[in-house]
């Protein structure tokens, strides 16, 4: 399994520590872990109690509104972006920001790239597990940058206002590139 | 008119450095084409059978001199010498390079123009009346209401990816000028019994392939509440809208498969949570909006003028184009003028870039330097003393701009077609200058009175053909251009789809048919006020179709 490299929080290259496990492998003692909804549901006993962090794989198809209340207490959520074109996850994000959510709210797959990521931080996005063609470098500036922010539009957007003064950390990830 | 702060200003260039950047990626092998051509789309640039054609957005169609100009100047430098004005009031250039659209957009920016959002699946231009502001039957002027749905809607990031196109118009007059029952979104401004601003919402509406005319949704919503009821629909269309059918991917496809009632209720309940927060407009925010329209100084005495009566005695040609082609102005003594794009021999609204610059000119002459694009491909001087309108009408007639057409058969909305669209099935700008010269008689066409002749080359329906009084779409039967003829649609208040006559017609019938069409309807109807619309709806299909298919056999 890859151990992506993690740029974090306003501009910096972090590692990424978690694991999304396959709905078949066993749940290992230890270590951050990431699985689908439907593992969370079925074996919500056991992975609530595990010591080490569990967050939740969402398929876009999934309704917010009816997301069990527990779920908005996971320390992360991950939000899947199928396709270059399928954008009903920036959607979700919105509502689960406008649900309470807190806690860290990443994005996964085709369409987490340079041209995208800017519109998934202004939609409540926190930590981006790049594409693996990605420059790492500049999508950190294309959400960090001043010059970026401008792309802002009107200014009813902005994050702050959105999401009555909550604010979140920013993190973004890249899979490590086989040479590293 | 609105004009850009500083942040508008900015976002609207960093765009420009955006799609520059993505462009010298794509160029240069870095972007994958797919998904530059995903990108390319949000910035109006599409690539069409022959060239890239590039679509420049022209908010609710208003224009001022200075960004005319900049048009002709763009059609010169950039394109072959003109551009075509399209039905959603925008400008579209069918000959750019791909190098050089960077460097177009970046002139673009600095008259505060841009092609942000005017293709792609996400919010496009919105659209309203072409008389917004100086109309009789107006409620309020809507062009602040649109404005401020622009701001929301440009660069939202949440509706950048929706499962396709989304169109949103706007219309505060008795009669619907702005076709809003064939949009995503319809708006009408509307007062309530307690005498409160608010919106009648439509939903649902479109045309292309599946024409659907849209439902009410609300009937009355508060004035605070346009975004983020707006933004509501949105979501839930975000989340729903079919993505496995790019045919079945627009919002009247959920509204028809989960029923108007079940998508209502979504709607509400998402909006009930964000009804109050900062999508909610201030008192303050929209009188701040509506300082940007405030109306021009007119003259009080503009009516006295006693030449307007003099020349329209003295020159029968003026005054028939005064017959045509002005609309009466709220205030005494003005006029709005209608420049027509439907000369005869020129593809319905184009313009060369000498005529855009002498526009322009005139425009600041006579009507202090602003203009409007209609959804009929027409342009209008909205303010026009009635004093000036005589030098105006010289100047249109030697500009080619002064066909007295308006409303008439002629004055045909028509998409690009086979010519320039690589999707088309026929040569709708041919057949449109076919039916210019069967009905050159301008005597004729005045005695046929206000119809709506609508084509489109293909079935995404860009001509509007499905609520034309008369619609012709063009379809490919084994490589041959044929066409379908539907009659009885409306984009208006009493908004309807055409029915279709019957089999289609092959290229050569077609003049012939619209020919017969028309001679059964003189025939029929009650007297002259009976437009061929009221007569059709009085009479229904059969006689339309005993004269249309009954010779043939």
């Amino acid at each position: 399994m890859t151990h992506p490299l993690a740029l974090v929080a306003d501009g910096e290259v972090v590692v990424n520590d978690w694991q999304t496990l396959s709905d078949s492998a066993e749940v290992p003692q230890h270590g951050k872990l990431i699985v689908s909804l439907d593992r969370w549901q079925s074996e919500v006993e056991t992975l609530s109690k595990r010591t080490d962090p569990v967050g939740i794989l969402l398929p876009n198809i999934a309704t917010v509104h009816s997301l069990d209340p527990a779920i908005l207490e996971r320390p992360l959520l991950v939000l899947d972006f199928p396709g270059f074109a399928d954008g009903r996850a920036y959607s979700q994000s919105q509502q689960l920001r406008l649900n309470g959510y807190a806690g860290d709210l990443r994005a996964t797959g085709k369409a987490v790239v340079l041209d995208q990521i800017r519109l998934m931080h202004r939609c409540g996005i926190s930590s981006f597990e790049l594409r693996s063609d990605q420059d790492a470098s500049a999508c950190v500036s294309a959400i960090t940058d001043v010059a970026a922010k401008r792309l802002l539009g009107a200014g009813l957007f902005t994050p702050r206002s959105r999401y009555r003064g909550k604010t979140w950390h920013t993190s973004c990830f890249a899979e490590r590139k086989a040479a590293d | 008119m609105y004009r850009y702060n500083q942040q508008d200003q900015a976002g609207v260039e960093a765009r420009v450095a955006e799609f520059r950047d993505q462009t010298a990626r794509y160029l240069a092998g870095k972007l994958p084409a797919d998904e530059f051509r995903h990108l390319r789309l949000r910035n109006g640039l599409y690539v069409q059978r022959f060239a890239p054609m590039l679509r420049v957005s022209i908010p609710y169609g208003l224009l001022s001199s200075k960004q005319l100009r900049m048009l002709a100047h763009i059609a010169r430098k950039y394109d072959k010498g003109y551009g075509h004005f399209t039905t959603r009031q925008n400008i579209q250039y069918n000959w750019p390079k791909l190098e050089t659209v960077p460097d177009i957009l970046a002139d673009l920016a600095t008259v505060e123009m841009h092609a942000i959002q005017t293709s792609g699946n996400c919010i496009r231009n919105i659209t309203s009346d072409p008389l917004a502001g100086v109309a009789r039957d107006e409620l309020v002027d809507p062009r602040p209401y649109c404005e401020l749905t622009r701001r929301w809607a440009t660069f939202h990031p949440e509706f950048n990816w929706l499962p396709r196109k989304f169109k949103l118009a706007f219309s505060a007059t008795t009669s619907d000028r702005a076709a809003t029952r064939v949009h995503d979104i319809g708006i009408h401004i509307v007062r309530n019994a307690a005498g409160e601003l608010g919106y009648e919402v439509y939903v649902g509406g479109g045309l292309g392939r599946t024409p659907i005319i849209g439902q009410r949704i609300r009937e009355f919503l508060p004035e605070a509440d346009l975004l983020s009821y707006c933004e509501a629909i949105l979501r839930i269309y975000n989340l729903l809208g079919r993505r496995d059918n790019i045919y079945k991917a627009r919002i009247k496809i959920l509204v028809k498969e989960m029923g108007l009632a079940a998508f209502a209720e979504k709607v509400e309940a998402e909006w009930q949570q964000i009804k109050d927060g900062p999508l909610k407009l201030q008192p303050g925010q929209i009188e701040a909006m509506k300082a940007h329209f405030t109306s021009f100084d007119y003259e009080a005495d503009a009516a006295a003028d006693p030449s307007y009566s003099q020349y329209l005695e003295r020159d029968s040609a003026f005054a028939a184009w005064t017959k045509r082609n002005l609309q009466p102005h709220r205030v005494d003594g003005y006029h709005l003028v209608f420049l027509s794009l439907k000369a005869r021999g020129v593809a319905p609204g184009d313009v060369d870039a000498e005529q855009m610059d002498a526009i322009a000119d005139l425009a600041e002459r006579y009507s202090f330097g602003e203009l409007r694009a209609t959804h009929n491909q027409n342009l209008v001087l909205a303010d026009v003393r009635q004093q000036d309108l005589y030098p105006l009408w010289q100047q249109l007639v030697r500009l080619n701009l002064a066909t007295p057409n308006i409303g008439l058969l002629t004055d045909v909305i028509c998409c690009p077609g086979l010519d320039f669209c690589s999707l088309s099935n026929a040569s709708s700008i041919a057949v449109a200058e076919e039916i210019f010269d069967r009905f050159e008689s301008l005597d004729y066409q005045h005695d046929i009175g206000e119809i709506k002749l609508n084509m489109s080359g293909c079935m995404n329906g860009c001509g509007h053909h499905s609520v034309g009084h008369i619609g012709v779409l063009g379809v490919d039967k084994k490589g041959e251009e044929w066409y379908q003829i539907t009659l009885g649609g409306s984009s208006g208040n009493d908004a309807s789809l055409g029915d279709r006559t019957g089999p289609s017609v092959e290229r050569a019938q077609i003049a012939d048919a619209i020919q017969t069409l028309i001679e059964t309807y003189l025939t029929h109807r009650q007297n002259e006020d009976e437009s061929f619309l009221t007569c059709y709806r009085r009479i229904g299909m059969a006689p339309f179709k005993a004269s249309l298919y009954g010779e043939a056999n």
